[in-house]
């Protein structure tokens, strides 16, 4: 009965597909489909590329500051005023006028930013489960703060950074769509969902806003839902 | 408390470090935020020009082809070179020496000294210029001119004003120094005598009347120490420590924080101090900031919560609803076209898309600590005894807000981009528009101001997210405190 209904909602969401493909509009010689399709590949690029950024730098200045001696804090603490000179779409648009619309460099900019931002979140929850008793524990047991760090606190850091990671392809087409719709966009650079939403409130706007939601939700689904479940009952894959 | 008073200390010198980082980016774009066209060095100048280097330089070019450009660089120069080219005048070749002697001439009829014969004869103006240097070259020292121009300050006469522009452009140090403090109606005279004096020497018509109120006299007197500014080292030899300042100040970066200390952070392109506009505006912004902070923090904390909570349909709810604001981009939030913006439902408005701009990640981040604080051994356990998940989340929730507490302090650059956005789209008129015509037009000033305060912002939150983290738990008061607990 439950696969039954599976299936008739699959095939409902893929009738409701073609529907939406067969009244698409077109613009520029393309498709509003084709154009998405486009934009949704480098889309995923860039949020690769971000996501991965994101990982190395929030990780690496998250887990210095929080475990590391009070000079990496305060040099977090620099990283992140730096970060604030300017709000991240002129920051975004001034490097893309500079670069010519590198997307590389684009990309990398886009994951140092929210990287900080995680390092900060992972900062806080270091210092939260410094204070754990199972930490005590361990250092009861001789553990150097690195043990601590790689055997004991990343676990726990693993929460924020599949949250972050989840959320990386909404935060490129969130900036994207930001930098089109107050025309900072440098010329030339391929379209992204962000710049097809920023643009214009079309077919290819509505599709674009489609596959950031399903993609969201897809990631978060991949990323988030089964690392919790395996937390919660760690048992479940031995059944 | 200590961390934070300590992070305040810290804020002089790393808004000094972010006004340079923002000032050599901007260079790097071809924007300048000095408003200068001189090719000098960004930040430091090994060598500064002053008015010696620019003097002998024009001499040389006189001297060797009496060249239109030299003659007209010595005139402006003025009675400032004269210190440096007089003294010289002996040791040049007979020919070079009529040529210089003759070049000069615009600066002794400024003076109003010497007959058109003495001056532009070659004979003679060799004659009359040695006989000026040994005779006046007492006055062409610093003391001299202090007391010249206190006197011509304090009342004016032909004979006090005579005695002033006989120094000619060497006065000039002294004349717009000694224009400041404006505050009653005889610093206006004041302010009246010598910018007179300023306007004959350099050729810019910038005076007042008798009739001038404060308020004018302060404008002019502004005007003309920015002025000072960037002229200064055509008219002032650097030497001794002087020479080891300029070398720091004759500089791009150097020329813009004396013009911003001068002018409240310069001047927009409407000649507005950008302090003044920039303060007129954040208040806009600084709203929407706020509400986008507070209110999404607490809509985080909220639906985090609740998301983080169990599997029941509110749950279920609460975390769809924590991924939907997630994944909308606030630009697709908004009219394509930009309202008139205004009116409580724009506003209100401006306030929601700010909540939901901000609650997303923040949401989700808060309920996956909810998740993990159900986890937990002892909860299970309570759990399996039939106990409410949501009890016992509402118990902690103070501690488990330190996850949205600790992102909040360093979303504020994003949290501004919403902002920028919503301005944009509604019509508001706080720092956005304003900044987007910046970018536009090139204005180095409101950005380099700009990004000061948005510096100043977000170190202002972290310090505030890092105080409201030791108040809600008590590992970072061990952390953060003192003495750091760690081994």
């Amino acid at each position: 009965m439950r696969s039954w209904t599976r299936r008739r909602g699959s095939a409902l969401a893929l009738t409701a597909i073609v529907l939406l493909v067969a009244t698409l509009g077109s613009a520029d010689g393309y498709s509003s489909f084709w154009r998405c399709l486009r934009a949704g590949q480098t889309t995923l690029a860039l949020g690769a590329v971000a996501a991965g950024v994101a990982l190395v730098v929030g990780l690496a200045l998250g887990a210095l500051a929080g475990a590391g001696p009070r000079l990496f804090d305060a040099l977090l603490a620099r990283a992140v005023e730096l970060s604030g000179l300017l709000p991240s779409v002129l920051l975004l648009g001034l490097l893309g006028v500079r670069t010519g619309g590198d997307l590389l460099l684009h990309a990398i900019a886009l994951g140092s930013l929210r990287g900080i931002a995680l390092a900060r979140v992972l900062r806080g929850e270091i210092f939260r489960v410094a204070a754990e008793p199972f930490t005590t524990g361990a250092r009861a047991l001789g553990a150097s703060n690195l043990d601590l760090l790689t055997r004991h606190w990343l676990p726990h850091l693993r929460g924020p950074l599949a949250v972050t990671l989840a959320l990386i392809i909404p935060y490129v087409v969130g900036v994207d769509a930001a930098l089109a719709f107050l025309g900072l966009l440098p010329a030339g650079r391929a379209p992204t969902w962000g710049t097809v939403l920023g643009t214009s409130w079309d077919f290819a706007g509505g599709f674009a806003l489609l596959c950031v939601l399903a993609t969201t939700a897809a990631c978060h689904g991949l990323l988030d839902e089964p690392r919790r479940q395996a937390l919660a009952d760690p048992g479940r894959n031995d059944r | 408390m200590a961390h934070a008073l300590r992070r305040v200390l810290w804020l002089v010198p790393a808004l000094l470090g972010v006004s340079m980082v923002t000032f050599w980016m901007l260079a790097e774009l071809g924007v300048r935020p000095d408003g200068g066209t001189d090719a000098l060095p960004l930040f430091f100048n090994r060598a500064p020009r002053d008015v010696r280097d620019r003097a002998l330089g024009a001499v040389a070019e006189v001297a060797r082809s009496d060249s239109a450009a030299g003659r007209a660089e010595l005139a402006r120069l003025g009675g400032a070179a004269l210190p440096h080219v007089l003294p010289m005048l002996d040791t040049l070749a007979p020919e070079a020496r009529i040529r210089v002697a003759v070049a000069l001439a615009p600066i002794a009829r400024r003076m109003g000294m010497g007959t058109e014969a003495q001056l532009t004869l070659p004979e003679q103006a060799v004659l009359f210029w040695s006989d000026f240097w040994q005779s006046r070259s007492v006055d062409f020292r610093e003391p001299v001119v202090k007391r010249l121009v206190q006197r011509l300050g304090q009342r004016s006469s032909r004979l006090r004003r005579e005695d002033v522009v006989q120094l000619d452009t060497f006065a000039l140090e002294e004349l717009i120094g000694s224009m400041s403090p404006v505050r009653t109606d005889e610093d206006v005279q004041r302010v009246r005598r010598l910018s007179r004096l300023a306007s004959q020497l350099t050729g810019r018509d910038w005076r007042i009347t008798t009739t001038a109120s404060t308020e004018e006299a302060k404008r002019v007197a502004s005007r003309w120490q920015r002025w000072w500014i960037s002229h200064r080292s055509s008219y002032v030899t650097f030497h001794g420590p002087r020479r080891i300042s300029a070398m720091l100040t004759e500089t791009r970066y150097g020329r813009w924080a004396a013009e911003a200390l001068q002018s409240r952070l310069g001047l927009t392109r409407d000649g507005e101090p950008v302090w003044d506009a920039l303060l007129g505006r954040a208040r806009v912004t600084g709203w929407l900031l706020l509400v986008g902070l507070l209110g999404g923090s607490a809509a985080a904390l909220l639906l985090g919560t609740v998301g983080g909570s169990g599997a029941g349909i509110g749950a279920r709810v609460a975390t769809g609803l924590a991924l939907l604001l997630a994944a909308l981009p606030v630009a697709a939030r908004l009219p394509e076209q930009p309202a008139s913006g205004g009116s409580t439902n724009t506003t209100l408005y401006a306030a929601l898309v700010m909540i939901a701009s901000t609650a997303g990640w923040l949401a989700l981040l808060q309920r996956r600590a909810a998740r993990e604080a159900l986890d937990r051994g002892e909860l299970r356990t309570a759990l399996a005894q039939g106990s409410s998940p949501r009890r016992f989340l509402w118990r902690d929730l103070r501690a488990l807000a330190t996850v949205t507490l600790s992102a909040c302090g360093a979303l504020a650059p994003e949290i501004l981009t919403s902002a920028f956005v919503v301005e944009h789209g509604l019509g508001l008129s706080g720092l956005g528009p304003a900044t987007l015509e910046a970018v536009r037009a090139g204005d180095g000033a409101w950005l380099m101001a700009l990004s000061l305060l948005c510096a100043l912002t977000v170190a202002l939150l972290q310090i505030a997210s890092d105080l409201l983290l030791e108040l809600v738990h008590p590992a970072f008061r061990a952390e953060l405190g003192p003495a750091r607990g760690r081994a």
